[in-house]
This record gives structure tokens, sequence and C-alpha cells, in this order.
């Protein structure tokens, strides 16, 4: 079920009086109508992949428990590892078998035909479930945390299905820590208005970046990119601009609304993006961009691997290992892999000079205007992302760096193809630019809009027609893929 | 949580009365669209719908007995509201009609053709919106005096706004019509009368503008790209409707693709061809619709205004063709 379709406009009205209205008694049934919920939101899609969530809960629920018991029997106490070792497997061999297995085969033959020898290993015909990277990696949260003892293993399995399935993240995240949200369902949850308030405004806000941002973007960009051979490098580059925005605005804007969704809930979720673009620098763009998946890799990769403890080049192998699994988790694709470590070379030099964590606040703080200094940094780290972002998109690497190379032509001064298509589409990148800039220190675009009601309302109301009237074609999020 | 909900209704209600009314006003420049079918003489015996490649290829001059109602880029829903007002008999000329003509392109399920506020899955239940504000827009044939380029992309843009005014027009038609055509005196009559507006400037010797090969693929792919606009259901439900309508007046229903300059013939993708051969077979095999492809056709570079658009020229040579074909399968006496 997506966000922007009318089924989830009625799912959600529906299940907010059933949860406010009719479960609001116990805090056990009131779970339970939680699971029930997101099965039906996730089965939507393909029920058949609900037992995979299943499998995958039931096995971090029970490792949790097994951990906790191999704890108290202490002859017991060296199995702690094995348990966790063997549920993390389990979890990554589920999602490695669905998400890689026939980029590997595809790999494997290309790689034996280099040397000259055929090897014609048949791929699967596998569908990949739709956000099974972002519930395993929730999953797998839970039982490192438990092995760490950074959180009390739980006795519930229905609280532990509630916290692996919560439907408003469940396919696109924001990844969710168990010591954050778990314990959000062992309480009782009491209807707060200004809670809710800024829920419906993040829910509105997030509608905006995906459905007139971003879908409009798409087909723009799909075109470009298909046609990028025949195409003007100023047209190249607007296509690259295009996704940089189409890809904010679709998974930020998934992100926005279910962090709105759970707040109308009474459940407050990690936030996942905080004005990625409007950074200095690339290790800023890092602390904003996707964060719950950043903060996944440095405490369960990065910090296992020895962090930065170990001097300066283990931490620049391990912020190396960390970009390149964080751009294969993407995606099974050499792509995603050439992007993580593009973001990964720009990370080092700023590592070796230890300025990757300069910029701490927001940019041009308790100001209205940067200064050209930050103007110019923020420019110049934006431009590096929209070029990462042309090997994120590329079909392949070699036209990305055909597209890449394209743009580099004397044609990049010109007026690019069919600008006239995309006026609506940059007219929504300048309000949202505008919206996002102004409030870039709270927490979403629309948090802080007026103090008197009638503007407040008017904004709320002109980008409810505007969602009507305006937004693109229906695509699904991207993120739904990863 | 009573506040919540209150303060939540008020603001749904009010959207929803504000998409009441512009479905109520947009509802009406509908009614207004459908009111052209009254325009329709009674004599009139072969009726043609559609966008522009039949509005441009068919010269109802040359055969008076044709009534050419298509207009540039009009939908099939549009067509099907039409069709069924002149079935339904509001004008009593139902029986005089011997078949009806509507156009048939590579690019007549096109995804992107938007006539509504509401984008939904399969389209249904949606508010029209500017393309019956065409209605102010010459449909006389073969005067047509807007280029089908890059241009009409502002008119296309405006109308979405509806936000269409005399210093739009004006400004439109000084940019893309040949100046030397366009007196000053002349375009003052057009903007003065243009809601009644007929065939005004005539753009009857046009030269060809090969417009495919000037701006490429890009432009081309706009109409034809199989993938990005991987086909609407809407389209070809409206389109079926109309043969299920047609069929139950048993009235003959016929397909028309007009002939396309090889330049376009280039960019058009073969999934296109068997994508559309598949519909119009279906169609005929359900409803007995006849389809008249033309696409190949070979005509001379001066009888096209641009690459998928015959010119008045064009048109003269085009339509003697057509209503023979016609006659010998029938169709009109």
């Amino acid at each position: 079920m997506l966000f922007n379709s009318l089924e989830f406009a009625i799912f959600l009205p529906l299940f907010f009086l059933l949860y406010w209205f009719v479960f609001n008694k116990h805090i056990k049934t009131q779970n339970l109508l939680i699971v029930i919920a997101s099965y039906i939101f996730y089965g939507w899609w393909d029920w058949r992949f609900l037992i995979l969530i299943a499998f995958t809960s039931l096995c971090s629920y029970f490792s949790g428990i097994l951990i906790s018991k191999s704890r108290i029997t202490p002859p017991h106490n060296k199995y702690a590892k094995y348990i966790v070792a063997t549920n993390i497997i389990i979890n990554i061999g589920v999602l490695g078998y669905y998400k890689y297995l026939n980029f590997f085969i595809d790999s494997f033959n290309t790689a034996f035909s280099l040397f000259g020898s055929q090897l014609s290993l048949s791929g699967l015909a596998l569908i990949l479930p739709v956000g099974i990277s972002f519930y395993t990696f929730q999953a797998l949260s839970y039982s490192i945390d438990v092995y760490r003892s950074k959180i009390k293993p739980t006795n519930n399995i229905v609280d532990f299905f509630a916290y692996v399935s919560f439907f408003p993240q469940l396919v696109a995240g924001p990844i969710e820590r168990a010591t954050n949200l778990l314990p959000q369902f062992a309480k009782k949850r009491e209807f707060d208005y200004s809670f809710a308030v800024a829920g419906c405004k993040q829910i509105l806000w997030g509608l905006f970046l995906k459905m007139l941002v971003a879908d409009n973007c798409a087909p723009i960009v799909n075109d470009i990119f298909t046609d990028y051979e025949t195409l003007r490098g100023s047209t190249l580059f607007l296509g690259a601009l295009l996704f940089t925005f189409q890809i904010y605005g679709d998974f930020a804007g998934y992100s926005y609304i279910a962090i709105g969704v759970s707040k109308l809930f009474g459940f407050n979720l990690m936030t996942n993006f905080n004005y990625p673009y409007l950074s200095r620098d690339i290790a800023e763009f890092w602390r904003r961009w996707h964060i719950s998946l950043s903060s996944w890799f440095r405490d369960y990769l990065y910090i296992p691997l020895g962090g930065s403890r170990g001097g300066k080049w283990l931490s620049l192998r391990n912020t190396l290992i960390i970009f390149i699994v964080s751009g294969f988790w993407h995606g099974a694709n050499w792509t995603f892999v050439i992007w993580g470590l593009y973001h990964g070379l720009l990370f080092i030099p700023l590592l070796l000079t230890n300025k990757n964590r300069k910029n701490l606040n927001i940019v041009a703080e308790n100001k209205i205007f940067p200064t050209v200094k930050e103007f110019l940094q923020v420019i110049s780290t934006f431009i590096l992302v929209v070029f990462g972002w042309i090997f994120f998109r590329a079909e392949d690497i070699s036209k990305a760096i055909l597209y890449i190379q394209r743009i580099f032509t004397t044609s990049l001064f010109s007026i690019p193809d069919n600008i006239l298509e995309t006026s609506f589409t940059l007219l929504f990148i300048f309000i949202m630019v505008l919206v996002e800039w102004s409030n870039r220190g709270k927490e979403f675009g629309l948090a802080y809009i007026s103090t008197k009601v009638w503007v407040r309302y008017s904004v709320y109301i002109i980008i409810g027609l505007f969602i009507i009237i305006f937004a693109g074609k229906d695509e699904a999020f991207i993120y739904f893929q990863f | 949580m009573k506040l919540f909900l209150r303060k939540g209704l008020l603001l749904f209600t009010i959207i929803c009365l504000i998409v009441i009314l512009t479905s109520v006003v947009n509802n009406h420049y509908v009614d207004l669209a459908r009111e052209e079918v009254n325009l329709i003489e009674k004599n009139k015996r072969v009726l043609v719908f559609g966008d522009s490649q039949v509005e441009f290829s068919i010269n109802t001059m040359l055969f008076p007995i044709i009534e050419n109602r298509a207009r540039s880029g009009e939908p099939y829903y549009y067509n099907y509201l039409k069709i069924k007002d002149v079935l339904l008999d509001k004008r009593n000329n139902k029986d005089n009609v011997d078949c009806i003509l509507i156009s048939y392109h590579y690019f007549s399920f096109n995804k992107s053709i938007r006539d509504s506020i509401f984008v939904g899955k399969d389209g249904s239940n949606q508010i029209p919106t500017y393309r019956s504000l065409h209605k102010n827009r010459d449909n006389s044939p073969c005067n047509f005096g807007i280029p089908t380029d890059s241009k009409f992309d502002k008119v296309v843009l405006v109308s979405n706004l509806g936000m269409i005014n005399q210093t739009t027009i004006k400004n439109f038609l000084l940019n893309t019509v040949n100046s030397k055509s366009l007196t000053m005196e002349l375009l003052d009559n057009v903007i003065k009368s243009y809601t009644k507006y007929k065939g005004a400037f005539n753009y009857h010797e046009c030269e060809f503008n090969n417009n495919a090969d000037k701006t490429g693929p890009h432009h081309m792919r706009d109409a034809n790209d199989f993938d990005r606009y991987f086909r609407g259901t809407k389209q070809i439900d409206m389109l079926t409707k109309i043969a299920e309508l047609t069929s139950y007046y048993n009235i003959p229903l016929v397909l028309i693709t007009p002939p396309c300059h090889d330049s376009y013939k280039s960019y058009l993708y073969p999934e296109l061809k068997e994508f559309n051969d598949s519909i119009a077979t279906s169609l005929y095999e359900k409803y007995g619709v006849l389809h008249l492809d033309y696409f190949d056709y070979e005509m001379a570079d001066s009888c096209y205004r641009d690459s998928n658009h015959l010119n008045g020229f064009g048109s003269e040579v085009f339509t003697p063709i057509l209503v023979d074909t016609l006659k010998k399968l029938s169709l009109i006496n």
C-alpha cells in the first residue's frame, strides 16, 4: 500500500478510529491491532511475503530470548555470540538470497567471460520483497543490542512483531532501533493534540515532497537519462539536478510521512533527514542524509571494525568499507558500489585533515542569509552530491561515465532542451528550497508557518489543492526497491 | 482529540468544497465544449472526431458531407462525450450519419494526455480540466494556425493554469505564426473575435517543418515513448466505449491513421506499432471497427506542415483518397 494511494487514504482514518476509539482500553489489544494493520498494509502488495517478515521477526525474537537465557546460566554464556551470529547469518542470508543472488551469478558469469572461459550460470526469477533491507536491519539491530546488553530482551511477542512490522516505517524506514521504538510499545499511549498536529503537518510536507517534487521530476529525469546520448550538456546537467531533487523528495517525503503517521498514534520515530542539501561538506551531508542508515552502519559495522580507534589508516579503511557497504545496501548493482566509493573518496580528505566534524550546526544559524563562504560551501557540496547521484541513477557504470562526459561539452552553456516542460517542476523545487531554508533549524519544512491561524490554514489548503491538481503520475517510492 | 477531529474535519471540508466548486466550473466548460455538437449541420453524413492528425488531414471544403470536429490534442474522453451527444440524437440528425471517423495514432494512448485534475490508476471518476478550454480555438480544418512545435507547450501550460487571456493569445500568435501571413489587422480581428473565431488565418501553404529531425528523438519521444508513457488504460477504455456506443447504434466507426513523413517514422518504436495494431484488431473483432491505416502512404514533402501533420495541400490530396476508400467500403454512398 502506497502512502499516496486511495487505499491508504481509507486505511489510515479507519485505523485511527479503531486505534483511539475501539482498542484504546488495553495496550495489548492496541499493539495487536498495530500488528494486524501492519500485516494488511504489507500484504496489500504481496501477502506471500508476510511469511518472510514473520520469519525474520521470529528469528530475532527468539535469538533475544536465547541470548538472555544463555547469560543467566554461566556455563552457556559463551553461546550468546553464536546465537547472535546465527541470527545475523540467517537474516543476511535471506536478504542476500532475494537481493544479491542474481547479481553475484551475473558477476561470476562476467568475470569468467573476461578470462575467456564461458560460465553460464542462470539466475533465478526472484521477486525482491519490498522493504526487505529495512526490516531486516531493524530486526538485526534488536538482537545485536540484546547481545551488547543495550536493551533487555522482550518476552512479549506481539510487541516485538509490532516493532518489526510497524507499518509507517516498514517498507522504507527510518530504520528504527529497538532501544528507541520497542519501549514505546510497552507503555500506554495518550493522544497528544500538538504532537498529532505536528504529525499532520509532517505528512502534508511529505506528500508535497513526494507528489509534487519527486513525481513531477520523475518523467523528465527518466526521459533525459534514457535519451542522454542525443541531448545537450545543459539538459543532462538539468537531468542530474532534477534527479537530485527527485530522490530527496521521494525518500525524505516517505520518511516525513512515516514519522508524521507514527505521531498520530503516539509514536516518536527518529529523524531520518535533516536538510541534507544545505550541508557545507560531505561529512555534514552524511550526518543529514538517511540518518537512520548512516548511524546503523556506524554502530553495527564501523565501530565493531575498530572505528577510529586504530589510527588514521585503520579509520580510513573502515570509512571506505562503510561507504562501499552502504552503497551495496542500496542495490545489487556496481553503480551503487561506485556511488558509495565516490562519497567515501570525498569523505577521506576531511578525515585526513580532521575536518569531518567541523560543521555540526545548521548553516547560517540564527541568520537569514548565509555568508558568501557558507553559500559557496553549500553549493560546491551540492554539486558534488549531484554528480554522485548520476552513478546512482544510471543503469551501469559506463553509461554514468558517458553521461558525465556528455555534460562537459560546449552545449553545457546552452539552454536545456524542452526547458518549458520543467517549469512547474522547477517552481515546486523552488518552493521546497524556500520553505526548507526558512525552517532549516526545525524538524521539517512546515514545522513553523506563522502564528496567524488563517495563514496556516491557507498554507494547508493551498498545498492540499496543489497536491490534488498538480501531482505527478503515480510513482512507487524509489527506496521500496532497497 | 475532539479539537483535533474538529479542525481536521474543517480543513477536509474546505478542501472538498473547493474541489467540488472546481468540478462544477470544469463541468460547465465541459458542457460548453459539448455544445459544439449543436453546430453540426443536419446534412452532414460523415463525422470526424479526434486530434490534430485528422483535423489537418480531412478537408471538409472539398466534401461538404463531412463535418470535421477534431481538435488538437483532444483525448478520446471528449470524443466520447461528443459522439454520445450526436448519437443521443440531440440534433435529430443521427439517422443521416453514415459513419464516424476517429483519429487513431501512435500516441493516441499516450498516458500523458491529461485532461483531468485527479490522477488515478484507471482514470475513472476524474474531473476534466483544460481541454474544454480549447473550445476557444479554431477547429476549422486546414486553417489551423498553430504549428505543432514546442511552442504548443506554452498553450498547454497556460491552459493548465486556466488563465488563457487575450495577451497570452496575442503573444503566442506573435511568437509562432509567420509574420508574413499575419498582419496586425488580422491579429486584432482574431483577438477580438477569438471566442467565435473560425479559420481567421490560413495556413494552407505552410512550408514543411521537419520537426522530427530538427528536434530529434527527444521531441518525438513525447509522443512515442513506449517505456516512459506506456500506454494509458484510460484512452483505451474510452476508445472501447466509443466503439461500444457506435456499435449499439449501428453506426460504423472507422479508425483513421493519416500519413506521416518519413522523418517521423524513424523515431517510431516498433513495439508501439504492434501495440496499436493489437488494439485495432481487438476492436475489429469485438465491434467491427475498421482501421484505415495510411501511415506509410507516401506523400511529397510539400504536403506536410510538419513531420506528422499534413498541410492544406496535403489535406486536398489525402481527403479524396480517403473518401474514395470509404465509398469502396460502402460506408458512404
